[in-house]
Protein backbone atom coordinates (compact mmCIF):
# COMPACT_ATOMS: atom_id res chain seq x y z
CA UNK A 1 0.00 0.00 0.00
CA UNK A 2 1.77 3.10 -0.89
CA UNK A 3 0.10 6.93 -1.40
CA UNK A 4 -0.46 7.44 -5.43
CA UNK A 5 -0.80 3.79 -6.30
CA UNK A 6 -3.98 2.06 -6.74
CA UNK A 7 -5.87 1.70 -3.25
CA UNK A 8 -6.05 -2.06 -2.48
CA UNK A 9 -9.62 -2.90 -2.70
CA UNK A 10 -12.36 -3.63 0.10
CA UNK A 11 -15.67 -4.20 0.14
CA UNK A 12 -18.04 -3.36 3.37
CA UNK A 13 -20.90 -5.62 4.15
CA UNK A 14 -23.66 -3.21 6.04
CA UNK A 15 -25.58 -3.99 8.77
CA UNK A 16 -28.99 -4.91 6.48
CA UNK A 17 -26.41 -7.30 4.12
CA UNK A 18 -25.78 -4.46 1.41
CA UNK A 19 -21.86 -5.33 -0.38
CA UNK A 20 -20.07 -2.05 -1.12
CA UNK A 21 -16.97 -2.34 -2.90
CA UNK A 22 -14.60 0.59 -3.43
CA UNK A 23 -14.19 -1.37 -6.95
CA UNK A 24 -17.58 -0.26 -7.86
CA UNK A 25 -16.81 3.22 -6.47
CA UNK A 26 -14.50 4.58 -8.97
CA UNK A 27 -15.73 8.57 -9.77
CA UNK A 28 -16.30 9.16 -5.94
CA UNK A 29 -14.00 10.17 -3.29
CA UNK A 30 -14.37 7.41 -0.36
CA UNK A 31 -13.04 7.26 3.01
CA UNK A 32 -12.48 4.01 4.67
CA UNK A 33 -12.87 4.79 8.42
CA UNK A 34 -12.11 1.97 11.08
CA UNK A 35 -13.62 2.58 14.52
CA UNK A 36 -15.24 0.48 17.33
CA UNK A 37 -17.93 1.40 20.22
CA UNK A 38 -15.54 1.17 22.67
CA UNK A 39 -13.27 3.36 21.10
CA UNK A 40 -13.11 6.73 22.45
CA UNK A 41 -11.59 8.83 20.03
CA UNK A 42 -14.05 7.26 17.53
CA UNK A 43 -16.87 8.70 19.53
CA UNK A 44 -15.76 12.43 18.56
CA UNK A 45 -14.42 11.46 14.97
CA UNK A 46 -17.34 9.34 13.54
CA UNK A 47 -20.43 12.70 14.30
CA UNK A 48 -17.73 14.56 12.83
CA UNK A 49 -17.33 12.57 9.80
CA UNK A 50 -21.44 11.75 8.91
CA UNK A 51 -21.74 15.52 9.09
CA UNK A 52 -18.81 15.93 6.48
CA UNK A 53 -20.47 13.36 4.49
CA UNK A 54 -23.36 15.14 4.38
CA UNK A 55 -22.34 18.31 3.59
CA UNK A 56 -20.54 16.79 0.51
CA UNK A 57 -22.49 13.95 -0.63
CA UNK A 58 -23.29 16.08 -3.91
CA UNK A 59 -19.55 16.01 -4.28
CA UNK A 60 -19.46 12.47 -4.81
CA UNK A 61 -17.91 11.86 -1.08
CA UNK A 62 -18.40 8.31 -0.08
CA UNK A 63 -17.82 7.21 3.18
CA UNK A 64 -17.63 3.30 4.83
CA UNK A 65 -17.67 2.64 8.02
CA UNK A 66 -15.88 -0.43 9.35
CA UNK A 67 -16.92 -1.41 12.94
CA UNK A 68 -13.81 -4.14 14.82
CA UNK A 69 -16.19 -5.24 16.96
CA UNK A 70 -17.37 -8.82 17.58
CA UNK A 71 -20.82 -9.82 16.14
CA UNK A 72 -21.88 -10.39 19.67
CA UNK A 73 -21.74 -6.51 19.89
CA UNK A 74 -23.65 -6.43 16.44
CA UNK A 75 -26.68 -4.25 18.25
CA UNK A 76 -24.20 -1.42 19.39
CA UNK A 77 -23.32 -1.35 16.69
CA UNK A 78 -26.65 -0.79 15.25
CA UNK A 79 -26.92 1.48 17.76
CA UNK A 80 -24.51 3.77 17.01
CA UNK A 81 -24.54 3.33 13.06
CA UNK A 82 -28.34 4.63 13.40
CA UNK A 83 -26.75 8.36 14.25
CA UNK A 84 -24.56 7.94 11.15
CA UNK A 85 -25.27 8.96 7.88
CA UNK A 86 -23.06 6.82 6.28
CA UNK A 87 -22.92 2.95 5.92
CA UNK A 88 -21.46 0.92 8.40
CA UNK A 89 -20.90 -3.01 8.73
CA UNK A 90 -18.52 -5.44 10.95
CA UNK A 91 -14.62 -5.98 9.81
CA UNK A 92 -15.65 -9.41 10.54
CA UNK A 93 -18.13 -9.89 7.94
CA UNK A 94 -16.37 -7.48 5.53
CA UNK A 95 -13.20 -7.65 3.66
CA UNK A 96 -10.12 -4.85 3.84
CA UNK A 97 -6.91 -7.36 3.67
CA UNK A 98 -4.50 -4.98 1.61
CA UNK A 99 -4.92 -2.40 5.04
CA UNK A 100 -2.87 -4.34 7.08
CA UNK A 101 -3.38 -5.18 10.51
CA UNK A 102 -5.72 -3.14 11.90
CA UNK A 103 -3.73 -2.80 15.33
CA UNK A 104 -5.05 0.87 16.80
CA UNK A 105 -7.80 2.83 16.35
CA UNK A 106 -9.60 4.82 14.72
CA UNK A 107 -7.34 5.15 11.66
CA UNK A 108 -8.99 6.18 7.75
CA UNK A 109 -7.90 6.15 4.60
CA UNK A 110 -9.03 8.22 1.80
CA UNK A 111 -9.16 7.27 -2.22
CA UNK A 112 -9.39 9.63 -4.87
CA UNK A 113 -11.54 9.54 -7.81
CA UNK A 114 -9.42 7.48 -9.81
CA UNK A 115 -9.19 5.02 -7.56
CA UNK A 116 -5.97 6.14 -6.39
CA UNK A 117 -4.95 5.85 -2.34
CA UNK A 118 -4.03 9.45 -1.56
CA UNK A 119 -4.38 9.32 2.26
CA UNK A 120 -2.61 6.49 4.57
CA UNK A 121 -3.90 6.76 8.01
CA UNK A 122 -1.06 4.10 9.42
CA UNK A 123 1.40 7.09 8.02
CA UNK A 124 -0.90 10.12 10.56
CA UNK A 125 0.82 11.24 13.79
CA UNK A 126 -2.86 12.19 14.89
CA UNK A 127 -4.95 9.98 12.88
CA UNK A 128 -8.38 10.62 14.04
CA UNK A 129 -10.14 13.25 11.61
CA UNK A 130 -10.61 17.16 12.76
CA UNK A 131 -12.66 19.49 10.97
CA UNK A 132 -9.40 21.36 9.94
CA UNK A 133 -8.34 17.91 8.16
CA UNK A 134 -11.25 16.80 6.67
CA UNK A 135 -11.00 20.58 4.98
CA UNK A 136 -7.20 19.93 4.38
CA UNK A 137 -7.17 16.75 3.19
CA UNK A 138 -10.50 15.83 1.77
CA UNK A 139 -12.06 18.91 0.16
CA UNK A 140 -9.25 19.55 -2.00
CA UNK A 141 -9.69 16.06 -3.42
CA UNK A 142 -13.28 16.69 -3.73
CA UNK A 143 -13.01 19.73 -6.12
CA UNK A 144 -11.08 17.53 -8.53
CA UNK A 145 -12.61 16.65 -11.53
CA UNK A 146 -11.96 13.36 -12.53
CA UNK B 1 -4.69 -0.37 25.12
CA UNK B 2 -3.81 2.87 26.18
CA UNK B 3 -4.93 4.18 29.59
CA UNK B 4 -8.55 6.49 29.55
CA UNK B 5 -6.25 9.79 29.60
CA UNK B 6 -4.49 8.90 26.26
CA UNK B 7 -7.69 8.34 24.97
CA UNK B 8 -9.91 11.50 26.12
CA UNK B 9 -6.82 12.94 24.56
CA UNK B 10 -8.05 11.76 21.33
CA UNK B 11 -5.11 9.56 20.46
CA UNK B 12 -5.59 6.65 18.78
CA UNK B 13 -5.85 3.15 20.72
CA UNK B 14 -4.24 0.09 20.06
CA UNK B 15 -6.42 -2.79 19.52
CA UNK B 16 -5.48 -6.66 19.95
CA UNK B 17 -3.85 -9.33 18.19
CA UNK B 18 -6.30 -10.69 15.56
CA UNK B 19 -5.42 -14.12 15.91
CA UNK B 20 -7.58 -16.70 15.35
CA UNK B 21 -8.15 -19.25 18.21
CA UNK B 22 -6.69 -19.86 20.87
CA UNK B 23 -4.57 -22.25 23.41
CA UNK B 24 -4.25 -23.18 26.85
CA UNK B 25 -0.85 -24.03 28.66
CA UNK B 26 0.09 -27.26 29.47
CA UNK B 27 2.98 -25.70 31.60
CA UNK B 28 3.66 -29.01 33.30
CA UNK B 29 5.82 -28.44 36.41
CA UNK B 30 5.45 -31.18 38.88
CA UNK B 31 6.57 -34.52 36.83
CA UNK B 32 10.24 -33.70 36.79
CA UNK B 33 11.21 -31.22 39.85
CA UNK B 34 11.89 -27.72 38.70
CA UNK B 35 12.50 -28.91 34.35
CA UNK B 36 8.84 -28.87 33.29
CA UNK B 37 7.61 -27.82 30.36
CA UNK B 38 6.77 -23.62 30.74
CA UNK B 39 6.18 -22.82 27.48
CA UNK B 40 3.01 -20.36 27.01
CA UNK B 41 1.35 -22.25 24.21
CA UNK B 42 -1.73 -20.20 25.13
CA UNK B 43 0.78 -17.12 23.77
CA UNK B 44 2.11 -19.20 20.98
CA UNK B 45 -1.02 -19.86 19.33
CA UNK B 46 -2.09 -16.60 20.35
CA UNK B 47 -5.25 -15.04 22.80
CA UNK B 48 -8.43 -14.89 21.06
CA UNK B 49 -11.86 -13.09 21.47
CA UNK B 50 -13.19 -15.59 18.89
CA UNK B 51 -16.28 -17.77 20.13
CA UNK B 52 -16.79 -21.32 19.08
CA UNK B 53 -15.07 -24.80 20.16
CA UNK B 54 -11.27 -25.55 19.52
CA UNK B 55 -9.35 -29.19 19.60
CA UNK B 56 -6.03 -28.70 20.44
CA UNK B 57 -2.79 -31.39 20.54
CA UNK B 58 0.24 -30.89 21.55
CA UNK B 59 3.60 -33.00 21.67
CA UNK B 60 6.22 -31.41 24.27
CA UNK B 61 10.12 -33.13 24.73
CA UNK B 62 11.71 -33.18 27.47
CA UNK B 63 14.96 -35.04 27.72
CA UNK B 64 16.99 -34.55 31.24
CA UNK B 65 20.33 -35.77 30.93
CA UNK B 66 22.13 -32.46 32.57
CA UNK B 67 23.23 -33.66 35.96
CA UNK B 68 22.75 -29.62 38.04
CA UNK B 69 22.94 -28.10 41.13
CA UNK B 70 22.89 -24.64 42.14
CA UNK B 71 23.65 -22.72 38.98
CA UNK B 72 26.36 -25.05 37.44
CA UNK B 73 26.50 -28.46 36.08
CA UNK B 74 28.22 -31.31 37.89
CA UNK B 75 29.37 -34.63 37.47
CA UNK B 76 28.44 -36.61 40.57
CA UNK B 77 27.15 -35.99 43.98
CA UNK B 78 28.26 -36.25 47.69
CA UNK B 79 28.19 -39.53 48.57
CA UNK B 80 24.73 -40.93 50.50
CA UNK B 81 23.00 -38.45 47.75
CA UNK B 82 21.05 -40.63 44.32
CA UNK B 83 23.13 -40.41 41.33
CA UNK B 84 20.46 -39.83 38.82
CA UNK B 85 21.10 -40.38 34.89
CA UNK B 86 18.30 -39.18 32.74
CA UNK B 87 14.59 -38.61 32.67
CA UNK B 88 13.32 -38.46 29.12
CA UNK B 89 9.30 -36.63 29.50
CA UNK B 90 6.85 -37.08 26.21
CA UNK B 91 3.91 -35.41 27.04
CA UNK B 92 1.08 -35.97 24.49
CA UNK B 93 -1.82 -33.60 26.12
CA UNK B 94 -5.31 -33.04 23.98
CA UNK B 95 -7.32 -30.36 24.89
CA UNK B 96 -10.35 -29.34 24.17
CA UNK B 97 -11.90 -25.43 24.71
CA UNK B 98 -15.44 -23.88 24.04
CA UNK B 99 -15.48 -19.79 23.72
CA UNK B 100 -19.57 -19.06 24.58
CA UNK B 101 -18.57 -15.13 23.59
CA UNK B 102 -15.81 -13.30 23.57
CA UNK B 103 -14.82 -12.85 27.39
CA UNK B 104 -15.15 -16.92 29.09
CA UNK B 105 -13.75 -19.41 27.90
CA UNK B 106 -13.19 -23.18 29.55
CA UNK B 107 -10.82 -25.33 28.38
CA UNK B 108 -10.09 -29.17 28.96
CA UNK B 109 -6.33 -30.50 28.66
CA UNK B 110 -5.75 -34.43 29.10
CA UNK B 111 -2.30 -35.45 29.24
CA UNK B 112 -1.25 -38.61 28.33
CA UNK B 113 2.44 -38.74 29.70
CA UNK B 114 5.32 -40.89 28.46
CA UNK B 115 8.34 -41.24 31.11
CA UNK B 116 11.75 -43.03 30.87
CA UNK B 117 13.65 -42.60 34.20
CA UNK B 118 17.27 -44.56 35.06
CA UNK B 119 19.09 -43.66 38.27
CA UNK B 120 22.51 -45.47 39.83
CA UNK B 121 20.60 -45.14 43.27
CA UNK B 122 22.27 -43.99 46.30
CA UNK B 123 25.96 -42.63 45.49
CA UNK B 124 29.58 -43.81 47.27
CA UNK B 125 32.39 -42.90 46.13
CA UNK B 126 34.46 -45.62 47.71
CA UNK B 127 32.29 -48.21 45.42
CA UNK B 128 32.52 -48.68 42.06
CA UNK B 129 28.96 -47.74 40.02
CA UNK B 130 26.08 -49.78 40.92
CA UNK B 131 23.81 -51.33 37.75
CA UNK B 132 21.13 -48.98 36.32
CA UNK B 133 17.95 -48.80 37.14
CA UNK B 134 15.04 -48.05 35.30
CA UNK B 135 11.76 -47.60 34.79
CA UNK B 136 9.15 -46.82 31.65
CA UNK B 137 6.07 -45.87 32.22
CA UNK B 138 3.01 -44.38 30.31
CA UNK B 139 -0.32 -43.28 31.10
CA UNK B 140 -3.05 -41.01 31.93
CA UNK B 141 -1.32 -37.95 33.61
CA UNK B 142 -3.39 -35.56 35.61
CA UNK B 143 -5.89 -33.67 33.90
CA UNK B 144 -6.97 -29.73 34.25
CA UNK B 145 -9.70 -27.90 33.52
CA UNK B 146 -9.05 -23.62 33.61
CA UNK B 147 -12.02 -20.96 33.15
CA UNK B 148 -10.76 -17.98 31.30
CA UNK B 149 -12.71 -14.37 32.08
CA UNK B 150 -11.27 -11.86 29.83
CA UNK B 151 -14.16 -9.39 29.75
CA UNK B 152 -12.41 -6.58 32.25
CA UNK B 153 -11.32 -4.66 29.24
CA UNK B 154 -13.53 -4.06 26.06
CA UNK B 155 -10.76 -4.91 23.76
CA UNK B 156 -11.14 -8.12 25.59
CA UNK B 157 -6.58 -8.69 25.85
CA UNK B 158 -6.96 -8.68 29.72
CA UNK B 159 -7.54 -11.96 31.23
CA UNK B 160 -7.79 -13.85 34.51
CA UNK B 161 -8.14 -17.54 34.74
CA UNK B 162 -8.96 -20.06 37.50
CA UNK B 163 -8.54 -23.94 37.36
CA UNK B 164 -7.54 -26.92 38.94
CA UNK B 165 -5.70 -29.88 38.14
CA UNK B 166 -7.30 -33.09 39.19
CA UNK B 167 -5.52 -36.16 40.82
CA UNK B 168 -6.52 -38.40 37.32
CA UNK B 169 -2.88 -39.64 36.85
CA UNK B 170 -1.40 -42.65 38.62
CA UNK B 171 0.89 -41.52 41.59
CA UNK B 172 2.14 -42.06 44.69
CA UNK B 173 3.87 -45.55 44.40
CA UNK B 174 1.68 -46.97 41.32
CA UNK B 175 4.58 -47.31 39.05
CA UNK B 176 7.58 -49.25 39.58
CA UNK B 177 11.19 -50.11 38.71
CA UNK B 178 11.38 -52.27 35.96
CA UNK B 179 14.88 -52.67 34.94
CA UNK B 180 18.68 -53.27 37.37
CA UNK B 181 18.74 -53.79 41.01
CA UNK B 182 15.67 -51.62 41.98
CA UNK B 183 12.94 -53.21 40.07
CA UNK B 184 10.04 -53.84 41.54
CA UNK B 185 9.97 -50.71 44.20
CA UNK B 186 8.20 -47.64 43.64
CA UNK B 187 9.72 -44.68 41.46
CA UNK B 188 10.01 -41.71 43.48
CA UNK B 189 6.42 -40.05 43.65
CA UNK B 190 7.79 -36.66 41.70
CA UNK B 191 8.92 -39.10 38.86
CA UNK B 192 5.14 -40.96 38.70
CA UNK B 193 2.64 -39.93 35.86
CA UNK B 194 0.20 -38.28 38.63
CA UNK B 195 0.52 -35.93 41.78
CA UNK B 196 -2.12 -37.37 43.77
CA UNK B 197 -3.00 -34.68 44.47
CA UNK B 198 -5.90 -31.36 43.72
CA UNK B 199 -4.72 -28.18 42.73
CA UNK B 200 -5.81 -25.02 42.23
CA UNK B 201 -4.31 -22.98 39.62
CA UNK B 202 -4.97 -19.41 39.42
CA UNK B 203 -3.49 -16.88 36.07
CA UNK B 204 -3.30 -13.69 34.51
CA UNK B 205 -2.54 -12.81 31.01
CA UNK B 206 -2.55 -9.50 28.98
CA UNK B 207 -1.43 -9.08 25.45
CA UNK B 208 -1.13 -5.77 23.10
CA UNK B 209 -0.53 -4.37 19.82
CA UNK B 210 2.03 -2.87 19.86
CA UNK B 211 3.00 -1.62 16.26
CA UNK B 212 1.47 -3.11 12.57
CA UNK B 213 3.63 -6.07 12.95
CA UNK B 214 4.34 -6.75 16.51
CA UNK B 215 2.46 -7.95 19.60
CA UNK B 216 3.40 -7.89 23.18
CA UNK B 217 1.97 -10.49 25.57
CA UNK B 218 2.77 -11.16 29.42
CA UNK B 219 1.01 -14.10 31.52
CA UNK B 220 1.47 -15.86 34.71
CA UNK B 221 0.34 -18.86 36.27
CA UNK B 222 0.52 -19.94 39.94
CA UNK B 223 -0.56 -23.29 41.08
CA UNK B 224 -0.67 -24.95 44.77
CA UNK B 225 -1.87 -28.22 45.88
CA UNK B 226 -4.92 -27.55 48.14
CA UNK B 227 -5.78 -31.48 48.55
CA UNK B 228 -3.47 -34.41 48.36
CA UNK B 229 -4.88 -38.29 48.49
CA UNK B 230 -1.47 -38.97 50.35
CA UNK B 231 -1.68 -37.49 53.45
CA UNK B 232 -0.78 -39.92 56.14
CA UNK B 233 2.19 -39.74 58.47
CA UNK B 234 4.95 -41.55 56.90
CA UNK B 235 3.23 -41.86 53.36
CA UNK B 236 2.39 -38.69 52.39
CA UNK B 237 3.55 -36.35 49.49
CA UNK B 238 2.81 -33.09 48.33
CA UNK B 239 3.96 -31.59 45.05
CA UNK B 240 5.12 -27.90 45.67
CA UNK B 241 4.16 -24.81 44.43
CA UNK B 242 4.77 -23.31 41.12
CA UNK B 243 4.84 -20.37 39.51
CA UNK B 244 5.27 -19.77 36.07
CA UNK B 245 5.63 -16.29 33.96
CA UNK B 246 6.22 -15.89 30.32
CA UNK B 247 6.56 -12.72 28.37
CA UNK B 248 7.49 -12.32 24.59
CA UNK B 249 7.08 -10.34 21.43
CA UNK B 250 5.24 -11.62 18.52
CA UNK B 251 5.69 -10.92 14.75
CA UNK B 252 3.03 -10.34 12.96
CA UNK B 253 3.71 -9.38 9.47
CA UNK B 254 2.03 -12.45 8.25
CA UNK B 255 -0.98 -13.85 9.93
CA UNK B 256 0.50 -17.13 7.74
CA UNK B 257 3.39 -17.57 9.53
CA UNK B 258 4.31 -15.77 12.91
CA UNK B 259 7.64 -16.20 14.72
CA UNK B 260 7.46 -15.43 18.31
CA UNK B 261 10.24 -15.03 20.88
CA UNK B 262 9.31 -16.16 24.57
CA UNK B 263 11.14 -16.00 27.75
CA UNK B 264 9.49 -18.21 30.23
CA UNK B 265 10.21 -18.25 34.07
CA UNK B 266 9.37 -20.89 36.35
CA UNK B 267 9.47 -21.13 40.40
CA UNK B 268 8.88 -24.31 42.30
CA UNK B 269 9.05 -24.35 45.97
CA UNK B 270 9.73 -27.96 47.11
CA UNK B 271 7.88 -30.98 47.29
CA UNK B 272 6.61 -32.30 50.93
CA UNK B 273 5.79 -35.41 53.00
CA UNK B 274 7.85 -38.72 53.40
CA UNK B 275 7.62 -40.06 50.17
CA UNK B 276 9.08 -36.46 48.34
CA UNK B 277 12.72 -35.70 47.61
CA UNK B 278 12.86 -32.46 49.45
CA UNK B 279 15.56 -31.49 49.04
CA UNK B 280 15.88 -31.88 44.35
CA UNK B 281 12.71 -30.21 43.76
CA UNK B 282 12.78 -26.83 44.08
CA UNK B 283 14.61 -24.17 41.57
CA UNK B 284 14.31 -21.22 39.75
CA UNK B 285 14.79 -21.04 36.08
CA UNK B 286 14.66 -19.35 32.58
CA UNK B 287 14.12 -20.08 29.46
CA UNK B 288 14.10 -18.34 26.18
CA UNK B 289 11.99 -19.78 23.44
CA UNK B 290 11.96 -19.41 19.62
CA UNK B 291 9.37 -20.89 17.61
CA UNK B 292 6.86 -20.13 14.84
CA UNK B 293 2.93 -20.68 14.35
CA UNK B 294 1.76 -21.18 11.36
CA UNK B 295 -1.57 -20.69 9.65
CA UNK B 296 -1.99 -24.84 7.32
CA UNK B 297 -5.78 -24.42 6.95
CA UNK B 298 -8.12 -21.39 7.73
CA UNK B 299 -9.26 -23.96 10.62
CA UNK B 300 -6.04 -25.08 10.99
CA UNK B 301 -2.74 -24.07 13.15
CA UNK B 302 0.08 -25.42 13.98
CA UNK B 303 3.13 -24.14 16.12
CA UNK B 304 6.59 -25.35 17.00
CA UNK B 305 8.88 -24.03 19.84
CA UNK B 306 12.54 -25.11 20.92
CA UNK B 307 12.87 -23.72 24.76
CA UNK B 308 16.88 -23.03 25.61
CA UNK B 309 17.23 -22.97 29.44
CA UNK B 310 19.51 -19.72 30.25
CA UNK B 311 19.44 -19.68 34.02
CA UNK B 312 18.96 -22.04 36.25
CA UNK B 313 19.48 -22.01 39.96
CA UNK B 314 18.32 -25.84 41.45
CA UNK B 315 18.25 -27.09 45.00
CA UNK B 316 20.13 -30.51 45.55
CA UNK B 317 20.93 -32.24 42.98
CA UNK B 318 18.41 -32.62 39.72
CA UNK B 319 18.46 -33.43 36.35
CA UNK B 320 18.12 -30.96 33.96
CA UNK B 321 17.17 -30.49 29.95
CA UNK B 322 19.74 -29.01 27.77
CA UNK B 323 16.86 -27.65 25.78
CA UNK B 324 13.18 -29.04 25.22
CA UNK B 325 10.67 -29.11 22.20
CA UNK B 326 7.19 -28.34 21.91
CA UNK B 327 4.93 -28.45 19.01
CA UNK B 328 1.35 -28.20 18.71
CA UNK B 329 -2.10 -28.44 16.37
CA UNK B 330 -5.30 -26.46 17.10
CA UNK B 331 -8.67 -26.98 14.77
CA UNK B 332 -11.31 -24.31 15.13
CA UNK B 333 -14.68 -26.47 15.11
Amino acid sequence: MRVGATAPPATLVTLDGQRISTADLRGHVVILTFWATWCTPCRDELPLLSDYAVRHADAGLKVLGFSLDSPEKLEDVRRVGQTLRFPVGLLANSSAPGYGRIWRLPVNFTIDRTGRLVEDGWKEKVPSWTPDRLEQVVTPILAAEL
Amino acid sequence: MKTSESLRRGVSAPVFMAIPFTLLAPQFANACASCGCTLSSDAAMGYSADAGWHLNVEYDYIHQDQLRSGTRSVSTVPDGNELERETLNRYVTTGLSYSPNSAWNINLQVPYVIRTHSTYGEFDSTQPLPELSSSRSSSLGDIRLIGSYQGLLPTNNLGVQLGVKLPTGHYGTAVDFNGGPNAGTPLDASLQPGTGSTDIILGAYYYQAISQDFDIFANAQFQSAVKHHMDQPGDDYRPGNSTTVSFGLRYENSPRLVPQLQVNLLRKSRDQGALADIQSTAGNVAYVSPGVTARVTPHLHAFGFVQVPVYSNLYGYQLFPRYTVSGGLSYAL
